[in-house]
């Protein structure tokens, strides 16, 4: 049976820290360029007035914001699960600072999960920006 | 005492000082219209909760800097900072972000169909406005100067062909951006009879903080007459002066950049000069349009304007300046 002190860091790897960040700016940056293409060709303006091109973000891209905004958010929920597990391992609680395997992967699942829940927190701003707003102007 | 004293002017000077931006001709917080009223009233919803949480957060620093004889309790402390380090924090930039994103698709929505319709390109350092017809053709062209009629919706349509430039009108609504090679849309609702005053709020270059535009907002009929003045053609001068300065006009090339209608003068880099005299300010830097401050923008529009694309016509010598200029203030 493996215990707490076999929890080397191989186990619980490092990358899993920043993965809620990258988890944000993908979702942003899906965001960002499906507007950005959608509304990009409404340049100028036909005889009366009306606007060439897309103006509202509606049909398509909200779809897409849709589908971007749920797999993020299934992500993320996800690496606060994770990130929970590693940081309740055990009876231990924060700040984790003991020179121990053990410790060392309760802080990587601590600092985990508080970076999960402010990218969630993010994820979420973005996406009432594009579900409010709705419109290329 | 002497100290209470000069803490006590400083007071009163920023209070003061502070108290000038909530009236006046360029004031957000002094609405002339719906979409003005809007923005001040999120601003001060967001200065009455900033008030309510700096005092929160004082009575908790006053109450945890006093020596406690109770036993300090770490779990009711880990709440306490969760709470106001982490729930109460996101729950307020939650709500106020909401009551934003709220408030932002009215003021991009498009007027209804019919509605008056005006055209604003920004130009380097000045405004170039046209008051369209339902098929977007142009009725009347202006400078500087934007005209409209209380109670009803305007539909703006902005852009530019040279630089970003914003389009501001503190007292009507938010500003919007004018974009080379794009066409941007601003709706507005005056809700008062008065004058306001608009500026460029992107820099755009060296005049930038002489690209002023002045707002009248008339009752309806009152603007149905002034729009049909300004469709009329310039009018002929009558005295020998006034005759001169036309002939003036015509003579050293002003047509090449400037309209008159109803003259051969018909360029179209500058300003139209069709009824000048009736604007209410010169060079969209707040100058007046009495012959004295034409004459004075004709000889060295430099000093006036630095950075003005005008060239100084000094050279036609002093008396036909000041016919030209006599002539420019009898356009109403």
């Amino acid at each position: 049976m493996m215990t707490l002190e076999h929890l080397a860091e191989e186990r619980q790897p490092v990358w899993i820290v920043p993965a809620p960040l990258v988890v944000w700016a993908l979702h942003f940056l899906a965001c960002y360029v499906t507007a950005a293409l959608w509304c990009g060709p409404a340049v100028g303006t036909a005889p009366g007035g009306a606007a060439l091109g897309n103006t509202a973000l509606a049909g398509l891209p909200l779809a897409l914001f849709t589908i971007y905004t749920l797999a993020s958010m299934l992500a993320l929920l996800a690496l606060i699960r994770m990130g929970y597990r590693a940081h309740t391992l055990g009876d231990a609680s924060p700040p984790h600072d003991a020179d121990s395997p053990a410790d060392r992967h309760r802080f990587i699942g601590y600092a985990t999960l508080l970076i999960a829940g402010l990218s969630l927190v993010a994820v979420i701003y973005s996406a009432m920006a594009v579900f409010m707003v709705q419109t290329c102007q | 005492m002497r100290v209470q004293g000069g803490a006590a002017s400083v007071a009163a000077c920023v209070l003061i000082g502070g108290a000038a931006g909530c009236a006046g001709v360029q004031s957000a917080l002094d609405p002339g219209g719906d979409e003005a009223a809007t923005v001040a009233r999120l601003f001060w919803t967001m200065t009455a909760g900033a008030l309510v949480i700096w005092a929160g957060v004082v009575a908790l620093g006053w109450y945890y800097g006093r020596p406690h004889e109770e036993a300090p309790s770490p779990r009711r402390d880990r709440w306490l900072i969760l709470g106001s380090g982490v729930v109460f924090p996101v729950t307020v930039l939650t709500a106020l972000l909401a009551y934003g994103l709220w408030m932002l698709p009215p003021l991009v929505s498009r007027a209804p169909e019919g509605s008056l319709t005006v055209e604003v390109v920004g130009e380097q350092w000045w405004w170039r406005v046209r008051y369209l017809d339902a098929t977007g053709a142009p009725l009347v062209e202006l400078a500087n100067e934007i005209r409209l009629p209380v109670g009803e919706p305007v539909q703006f349509r902005l852009s530019s062909d040279n630089v970003i430039h914003s389009f501001w009108i503190p007292s009507l609504g938010g500003k919007m951006d004018m974009i080379p090679g794009r066409t941007t849309y601003l709706t507005l609702h005056p809700t008062r009879v008065g004058t306001f005053a608009g500026a460029c709020a992107e820099y755009c270059g060296t005049a930038h903080g002489y690209m002023r535009f002045m707002v009248d907002v008339m009752d309806p009929a009152a603007f149905d007459g002034w729009l049909a003045g300004q469709r009329q053609v310039a009018v002929e001068p009558q005295t020998p002066e006034t005759q001169r300065g036309r002939d003036v006009l015509r003579r050293a090339g002003c047509g090449a950049c400037h309209t008159v209608r109803g003259t051969s003068a018909d360029g179209l880099i500058g300003p139209d000069l069709t009824h000048v005299g009736s604007r209410m300010s010169l060079g969209a830097a707040g100058l007046s349009t009495d012959a004295a401050t034409l004459e004075r923008w004709v000889s060295a529009p430099e000093r006036l304007k630095p950075g003005v694309h005008m060239p100084a016509f000094q050279m036609m010598g002093s008396d036909d300046i000041r016919a030209l200029a006599a002539y420019l203030e009898r356009l109403e």
